[in-house]
């Protein structure tokens, strides 16, 4: 198990540095210059003193080793070129914790309302209750998150005020983007779990323990519902990793301030320093999740360790 | 078993607890004596970038510092789309009779936040950081070629930033020598000289300003706390000379960029002022009947420019009729619902020399692009024309053109497409829409790589120079590199800027503004399109919020009557 996990930690930090390096060479290859928004309107000479200033004057490999010899003696990604004056690992941080927080919670409401509501359609296949929430499921899954979000936004909010329509710091603010950001979520997870039961419920050891007189509550709970949880828990893994980029368009119409709007602007204005910045946290969160998943697999059906432990 | 799962389970609900918790933590106290408190509520969609008025000078950084920083002089709208210089950090300031010499005297109670008096030392300063190559002032090249060594000493051509005709001739007066008469000048200090606190700034170096701690503030608000992409909240200074005049309390200048978002919450009440272009919301919002609403161009010109260097552009009769091939207010009508007011010169009309408009000092002669369209009864016939001379096929079919477009937003796509159709339907020619972000746009024209672009221009000056300087053919923005301008019009045009410089009477600079504008926009280099106007909503409890073409909201007028 240790050599699986070192060998799984060595893949990724040549991921990260492909990364980090792949990520440099594409923002400056890219068309576009960082300072254009802030130079655009200055004669030449005074562009080359800003210019100078981010280094952007240097021929392109000679940026890239200097910025990679700050990152691995400091791990400092340097200073956002547009956002003057503020490093990208301070913007980062003071960020992060936003987007995470919308993203947890509305991932606990996916995986609660999901599991829940894939139980109820499985156990009641083919009756109403059934049809109502496959309905609802497909429409779920088919309108993105931005609409379901002015959807809610133009009535709870704007027209019948019971929440405010943008903000942040208070519990209400939370209603609106949480409820928008878990909607999509639990359509899905309410999707697999009543494929995973029903194809669960059919199986030898359901009607076993059914025949060894098990109450209908008991063999719900002690059989069904653990068996169908499998595939259910390694879907968990990646949207862990998702939770902070899946609220981007809803931090915007909220008005959040979240990582969201910096990576997306950040793009849009070449901001080397803050796009690198940003993808390489994103690299390490994802491959830290792959591995979280990886060694989740072992844990939760042993059966899988025992394949791996084989080759 | 069953002690696990209840552990599961509170273990998911205590999650769930502390996280919520944790959300109320940053609770903010609403304010409970919201009748005596004066608080005023207004939104942005772009960040104030940061708080360091040297290097930060976009247009949320200067809203910004219009609250909390008070430069020499102020320029402020008053009711009626008018405005006014006012005395700001200095109380008075002389002139001297060619006009080169500006002595500030300094308004002896003006503090910073701290309690320390401004002094004319930290204007010096200020003005001596700009012109210091390594601090990258982005506001510097403003004042290169007006204030006296000031372009010496910031492209290092042999004078020290301490050198600039810029003194402190002792704490209450400062002195600013200018090279030419400019009457722009005390306009220019008001919007582009926002001052830095010396002692701090020495003791900081670059840290100077990066939070709201640490940096001071001499304006009627001081920032109370700042969260870049939420909100920034300012609350009155009460070191401020004026602050017993100041009627507002706390400002809440949120960060908003959805604009439906915005408007949303301002019909709610958790706004108390708007911008919108959007119809619909606007009707819904004079629906309510409780905002005043002020509708005003602004004055940035909107404008196509054309690549001289290219094989069709190079000649004056196929941009001319590709200039008047359109109707702008038709333009306007369709491709922005009727929210703007067509140009048919680079100036808008609001656009001084000295005392009068310029539009009014050369009797509406600016108005090229209505001269051209009356001259020119058929675009087509004048392009095959155009043609001829250039010794191409006068079949306008086998033209094709290139549209570089700026951006790839809405607006943008729906300008190229109505253009496209236009030149393409009156003039026969081929027209390639090139879609792509502006600030690759930038780049390419740059490279001159363009036939048609669109550009845009706020002016830093309410003059016309600030327009023109722009197609200065060596060091304006759009030079001759850019604009592939050549031949003898280039130099003329250099020549007749350079002489409206010295020229004192307001008269004569206009006329002599007007032969240049003429050889830029009525040979079709630069079509003029229009003005943007967006409606501003402005609760009507809120009194004494003006709306102007230029000059900033003067907020320590501001106050809430409910």
């Amino acid at each position: 198990m240790v050599k699986f996990i070192g060998k799984r930690l060595a893949y990724a930090v040549l991921t990260l540095f492909l990364i980090t390096t792949a990520t440099f060479f594409l923002v400056a290859g890219a068309p576009g210059d960082p300072i254009a928004a802030k130079v655009g309107q200055m004669p030449e000479q005074a562009q080359e003193i800003i210019r100078e200033k981010y280094g952007l004057d240097q021929p392109v490999v000679k940026r890239y080793t200097t910025y990679m010899k700050n990152l691995l003696t400091t791990g400092d990604f340097g200073e956002s070129i547009i956002y003057t004056g503020q490093s990208a690992n301070d913007i980062i941080k003071n960020n992060t914790l936003v987007s995470a927080k919308i993203g947890l919670l509305g991932l606990l409401f996916q995986v609660t309302i999901g599991i829940s509501l894939g139980m109820v359609a499985a156990l009641n296949r083919g009756k109403p209750v059934d049809h109502v929430i496959r309905v609802l499921v497909v429409l779920a899954i088919c309108v993105p998150s931005f609409v379901f979000a002015s959807v809610l936004q133009y009535f709870l909010a704007f027209k019948w005020k019971l929440v405010p329509v943008f903000g942040w710091g208070e519990l209400k603010h939370y209603i609106l983007p949480v409820a928008a950001y878990a909607i999509g979520g639990i359509a899905s997870y309410t999707k697999y779990m009543r494929s995973s039961t029903l194809s669960v419920i059919g199986e030898d050891y359901i009607i076993t323990a059914k025949a060894k007189g098990c109450t209908k509550k008991r063999v719900v709970r002690k059989h069904v519902l653990r068996n169908a949880m499998l595939p259910i828990i390694t879907m968990i893994g990646p949207s862990l990793a998702g939770i902070f980029a899946g609220s981007f368009i809803l931090e915007r119409m909220f008005a959040i301030p979240g990582l969201g709007f910096y990576y997306v602007k950040a793009v849009s204005d070449n901001d080397y320093t803050m796009v690198i910045g940003l993808t390489i946290f994103f690299a390490i969160l994802f491959v830290g999740s792959l591995i979280v998943v990886d060694i989740l697999y072992g844990i939760v059906d042993p059966r899988i360790r025992v394949a791996k432990g084989k080759k | 078993m069953k002690k696990r799962k209840t552990l599961a389970m509170g273990l998911a609900v205590a999650m769930a607890v502390s996280c919520l918790a944790g959300c109320g933590g940053d609770d903010k106290k609403a304010s409970s004596d919201g009748k005596t408190e004066q608080v005023l509520n207004i939104s942005n969609n772009s960040v104030v970038v940061g708080l360091n008025p040297l290097i930060n000078t976009t247009g949320p950084d200067n809203a910004a510092f219009n609250m909390v920083l008070d430069p020499l002089v102020k320029r402020v709208t008053r009711d009626g789309n008018t405005y006014e210089i006012i005395p700001a950090a200095a109380e008075s300031w002389d002139i001297s009779e060619d006009g080169l010499i500006y002595t500030f005297h300094m308004n002896k109670d003006a503090k910073w936040s701290d309690g320390t008096k401004v002094t004319a030392n930290d204007f010096e300063f200020t003005f001596q950081k700009m012109a210091t190559p390594s601090v990258a002032a982005t506001n510097a090249w403003l004042f290169d070629g007006i204030i006296e060594n000031f372009s010496e000493a910031l492209y290092d051509q042999g004078k020290k930033p301490e050198e600039i005709g810029v003194h402190a001739i002792d704490e209450d007066t400062l002195e600013i020598k200018i090279i030419h008469p400019a009457s722009y000048f005390l306009e220019l200090v008001s919007s582009s000289a926002y001052p830095v606190n010396k002692a701090m700034y020495e003791e900081l170096g670059s840290d100077y300003a990066t939070s709201e701690t640490k940096t001071v503030f001499n304006g009627p608000f001081k920032i109370e706390s700042w969260s870049q992409n939420t909100e920034m909240v300012v609350v009155r200074n009460d070191q401020y000379w004026g602050a017993d005049d100041v009627k507002l309390d706390k400002i809440n200048y949120k960060i908003i960029q959805e604009s439906a978002t915005a408007v949303q919450s301002y019909i709610n009440g958790e706004l108390d002022v708007i911008g919108t272009t959007d119809a619909n919301w606007g009707k819904t919002i004079e629906e309510q009947g409780e905002s005043e609403s002020y509708q005003v161009p602004d004055s940035s010109p909107e404008f196509f420019m054309l690549n001289a260097a290219n094989e069709y552009l190079c000649n004056e009769k196929i941009r001319q009729a590709l200039s008047v091939a359109y109707d702008r207010q038709e333009m306007i009508d369709t491709l922005r619902n009727g929210k703007g007011v067509p140009i048919y010169s680079m100036m808008p009309d609001t656009i001084q020399v000295g005392e009068k408009t310029y539009t009014e000092l050369v009797g509406g002669k600016n108005h090229f692009v209505q001269e051209l369209q009356n001259e020119i009864k058929d675009p087509k016939a004048l392009l095959i024309e155009g043609l001829k001379e250039l010794g191409k096929d006068p079949d306008p079919s086998k033209v094709t053109i290139r549209y570089a477009s700026r951006g790839t937003d809405e607006l943008s796509k729906k300008i190229a497409e109505w253009m496209k159709q236009q030149w393409e339907s009156v003039l026969g020619i081929n027209v390639e829409i090139d879609m792509m972000e502006w600030n690759i746009m930038w780049d390419k024209i740059d490279a001159g790589d363009y036939d048609i672009a669109t550009g845009g221009w706020g002016p830093y000056y309410n003059e016309p120079s600030a327009l023109l300087q722009l197609f200065d053919p060596d060091n304006g923005y759009f030079n001759a590199e850019k604009t592939g301008w050549s031949g003898e019009d280039p130099k003329k045009y250099q020549e007749l800027l350079n002489e409206a410089k010295y020229e004192v009477d307001d008269q004569k600079k206009a006329e002599l503004y007007l032969q240049a504008e003429e050889l830029v926009v009525k040979s079709g280099l630069i079509e003029p399109t229009y003005l943007e106007e967006a409606p501003t909503f402005v609760k009507k409890y809120v009194k004494n919020y003006f709306v102007s073409t230029v000059g900033q909201v003067d907020f320590s007028q501001v106050y809430i009557e409910k």
